[in-house]
């Protein structure tokens, strides 16, 4: 029976509040946000390395810290694992004893040594010590040991953000492994994306040392004020271009190469998926890889159209408009994102409520959609 | 000439008693003062550390004396230690230990400082995260982090007790087999006409014994840097 974390703490820091409330029950809970937003302070507050000035912290019916009662854990006895930005090995034991270093006793061992070992891959690594392991290496044994104290939840704060991308790639298959092995609550930490994209059950944006959103990783992080705090920046004139992200699963591949997709706008095609037949997937669609059309497109070599109607219409720039497509056949099915130039838009006389057409090249699905396996 | 005469085995091995017995005592202390000179900030601390390190600069006959108005027998401090443990010490090589803790104990919190200071943190709360108590993490982590400034930190202070003399001699005098240091008996030998050559031997002896000290120091220091970083030096 996995537990459910319960938080609610405020914590002020000269100008800055830390003021953060949720529960997370077993999966990986995905903690997004901007450096500054209070991210890490919250983790550390979790695990008792920083007191909060109100609040309560509950492991199930436990109280680990509650200002009301008068409790506050030490960290040694809140029975949390905690994965740090930089592994944190001690230098002066090998990978073997740094992976039994912990002798918490309390509670029953969630899993072996050998299991962990074999589980990350680290097998190899058990005599050396932590000088001489890679980045990523050191990552993995930072993530055994902290499985090895048999936490009842675990916290990842940043845990790849020091690594390069392509020790990334490499720890994050050991990552979705643990996260399907172990029925625990995972706080996960991240300023990234994709990482969250990959990772995340569900998601919470912070920004300024508050929740600005919660709930399911695709709704959230579709949302355009939540990818302006996270993707901030990042694309040009200001007007940071909307992602669509939609769950997927990879469906069968058929004799000329071309994937089926399910999504919840139906079958999409692509070729050069990566994954299997089954896989859960997250894509990840710009607004500009869209093509409107007022009417149902004939002739065309596209494969994939969405039939919806015009949502709201934002400007991007004095050029630009950013056009949301609804689905017309299922109301709550996700709505996708389309850029296009106001001249279009003039043109084509789009006006909400108005019946539209969106299409989307399928090479542009292997290009320009990111794929990112789940299992 | 390799061979020791009796008078100065006695020295030699009352010299090394005394040094390190010096260490020993002042090891705890040196700790807790160093600990708190690192990691903590207080009003008075530049206090603390002036007070530390006033052995090292106070003339070591002054030290002495001082010592001896505290701790003599009709002293504040030694008419406590008297009646509650029975304790003299003056004139004593117990005495001759407290003075080599002391004028040792400058030496012993600089180098344990520094080495307390260096120690990363974030590897405390990983420690205390896995589960381990503060003792724990003491033994676990701390203690295996600052070895090279407790060993670095001991042989200084061995070192500078072994060629203690001026406090030493103003505190618990020149009693051979008793209070008569390597540095005493040298100075003894000196004193008294045809003492020339116990003089030299002792010269050569006090030189032998410095190298000795200073080579442990290094190697030691090596094999334990070695195993904290895995580098080969």
């Amino acid at each position: 029976m996995s537990s459910v974390l319960s938080i609610s703490v405020q914590k002020q820091e000269g100008t800055f509040t830390l003021d953060a409330e949720f529960e997370a029950s077993a999966g990986v809970t995905g903690i997004i946000g901007p450096s500054g937003a209070g991210k890490s302070m919250l983790l550390s507050t979790i695990a008792g390395l920083a007191n909060p000035d109100n609040g309560s912290i509950r492991l199930d019916r436990h109280a680990l810290f509650d200002t009301a009662q008068n409790i506050n854990l030490s960290p040694e006895h809140r029975e949390l694992g905690m994965v740090f930005q930089n592994a944190r090995l001690f230098p002066h034991m090998t990978v073997k004893s740094n992976l039994t270093f912990s002798r918490r006793q309390s509670r029953a061992a969630l899993s072996t040594v050998e299991e962990i070992v074999d589980l990350l891959d680290i097998g190899s690594l058990l005599s050396r010590r932590p000088h001489h392991l890679s980045g990523g290496e050191k990552q993995r044994v930072a993530i055994g040991r902290a499985l090895l104290s048999s936490p009842a939840a675990l916290l990842m704060d940043e845990p790849l953000a020091s690594l390069d991308l392509a020790r990334r790639r490499e720890i994050m298959p050991f990552l979705e492994r643990l996260r399907h092995r172990f029925d625990l609550p995972i706080l996960y930490v991240s300023h990234n994306l994709d990482e969250t994209l990959r990772l995340a059950d569900s998601v919470i944006v912070m920004d300024q040392g508050d929740i600005l959103a919660r709930g399911g990783v695709e709704q959230t992080l579709s949302r355009i004020d939540v990818q302006s705090l996270v993707l901030g920046g990042a694309t040009t004139n200001d007007h940071p271009e909307p992602v669509t992200i939609v769950a997927a699963t990879i469906g069968k591949r058929s004799d000329d190469g071309l994937f089926s997709i399910e999504t919840p706008w139906g079958t999409l095609t692509a070729p050069n998926i990566t994954g299997r037949y089954g896989d859960q997937v997250r894509l990840r669609i710009r607004a500009r890889d869209l093509v409107l059309s007022t009417t149902e497109p004939t002739g065309l070599s596209i494969r994939n159209v969405i039939a919806g109607e015009v949502g709201i219409m934002t400007e991007a720039g004095s050029a630009q408009v950013d056009v949301l497509v609804r689905p017309s056949h299922d109301s709550n099915a996700q709505p996708v994102w389309a850029r296009i130039t106001k001249r279009a838009a003039t043109e084509l006389d789009l006006q909400p409520g108005h019946p539209i057409w969106a299409l989307l090249k399928a090479v542009v699905l292997t290009s320009d959609i990111e794929l990112e396996a789940l299992r | 000439m390799l061979e020791l005469t009796n008078a100065e085995w006695v020295a030699l091995s009352l010299s090394l008693k005394v040094a390190l017995t010096g260490v020993v005592v002042s090891l705890p202390f040196g700790f807790v003062v160093a600990w708190v000179l690192a990691r903590k900030s207080f009003p008075g601390k530049i206090i603390l550390d002036g007070l530390v390190h006033l052995p090292l600069v106070v003339p070591p006959v002054a030290t002495g004396y001082l010592l001896l108005v505290l701790l003599g027998v009709n002293g504040p401090a030694g008419a406590w230690l008297n009646d509650q443990f029975g304790l003299r010490l003056v004139f004593t090589w117990q005495g001759a230990a407290i003075v080599a803790a002391i004028m040792g104990f400058p030496l012993l919190v600089r180098a344990l400082r520094l080495s307390i200071e260096a120690i990363d943190t974030s590897l405390i709360q990983a420690a205390r995260t896995l589960g381990a108590s503060p003792s724990r993490v003491f033994v676990t982590v701390i203690l295996p982090l600052v070895s090279p400034g407790l060993i670095a930190g001991s042989l200084l202070a061995f070192s500078r007790a072994l060629g203690e003399f001026g406090a030493t001699i103003a505190f618990v005098g020149n009693i051979p087999g008793e209070t008569q240091t390597l540095p005493l008996a040298l100075y003894s030998a000196l004193q008294s006409p045809g003492g020339e050559e116990m003089g030299y031997r002792l010269v050569a002896l006090s030189i032998v014994l410095a190298v000795v000290t200073l080579a442990a120091s290094e190697l030691l220091g090596r094999a334990v840097r070695r195993r904290l970083t895995g580098d080969a030096l």
